[in-house]
């Protein structure tokens, strides 16, 4: 992991020298999480998550001058992959998105109960509105405070937690509506 | 009954319950080899930056106008066809600017290189 200084190292390097090579570092420093949460997001979408996340990095470089360091450089990513996702809704909004269950094939026990928990996650994440899973899969999988969120999203601190808790309880219904 | 169970262990979700199941269960993206390489082949094209291209109109300009007047004074100096400590002491100093801006264009290109190297 990249300590703030080799960070900020890097991206000054962008900024003034125009050196892609550090840009290709900060990519392959942040796109396995930021691959991961897209994936989450888009419900197991790869080409999706992939335009998304390549159309992150695209933008946070175009606009690698605007970053102020007041939060740390994941922070921004995700703010932009945020709108991103957003972005790529409203354009497959007359198409909706594919959002069919990802299933895996089970060889042992063990990956029959990750298969299943893996399952849950879809039932409950595609009983919420695109904003809740984000909110949810920034606060519960990526571990996010709600200050970062605050900064990622743009949305008040109580708008936020009432959309988590929400978001919890549908989710919720969602599983035990399945397992019935 | 595995079932009703399971269904009322999400009855009562909790922070803690959910956050463990995104831990363990969250889906993980394919492997993506050439991830970052489309990303850097997709960035735009660079962009030359007009400082620099100020810079080094200058030093060509420079290079130029120090020749032309090492030319102008080798001739002059030709015609008189004495050499005084003065015309030495001006050669030395035409070379040294001529150096120097000849320095100060080829460097950057030549560290670039090396670091590459």
């Amino acid at each position: 992991m990249l300590s703030k200084l080799e960070e900020i190292s890097l991206i000054a390097k962008c900024v003034a020298a125009d050196d892609r090579r550090a840009f290709g570092r900060l990519v392959e420093e942040y796109s396995p999480g930021l691959r991961r949460f897209v994936f989450n997001l888009t419900m197991g979408n790869a080409s999706l998550t992939d335009d998304i996340a390549q159309e992150t990095f695209i933008k946070a470089y175009g606009a690698i001058r605007s970053f102020k360091g007041a939060s740390r450089f994941s922070t921004w990513l995700y703010a932009i992959a945020c709108r991103e996702y957003a972005n790529a809704l409203r354009r497959r909004s007359e198409l909706p998105m594919e959002e069919s269950l990802v299933y895996t094939t089970a060889d042992s026990a063990n990956d029959a109960h990750l298969a299943e928990m893996r399952h849950d996650i879809q039932v409950g994440l595609r009983a919420l509105s695109p904003a809740e899973r984000t909110l949810i899969v920034l606060f519960y999988l990526e571990d996010k405070p709600i200050k970062d969120i605050m900064r990622i999203t743009n949305m008040p601190e109580g708008t936020i937690k009432s959309y988590l808790s929400r978001a919890k309880t549908k989710m919720a219904k969602a599983l035990s509506d399945r397992n019935i | 009954m595995n079932e009703i169970i399971h269904s009322k262990e999400y009855e009562e979700i909790t922070d803690d319950k959910l956050r463990n199941l995104f831990h363990t269960g969250a889906l993980q993206a394919p492997p993506s080899p050439w991830f970052t390489q489309n990303v850097l082949h997709r960035l735009p094209d660079r962009k030359r930056r007009v400082a620099s291209f100020i810079e080094y109109a200058l030093y060509i300009i420079g290079i130029i106008a120090t020749v032309i007047y090492t030319t102008i004074y080798v001739i002059n100096t030709l015609k008189s066809s004495v050499v005084t400590v003065n015309d030495v002491i001006t050669y030395t100093i035409l070379v040294a600017l001529f150096v120097s801006l000849c320095y100060m264009v080829i460097a950057p290109f030549v560290r670039r290189d090396i670091q590459k190297a």
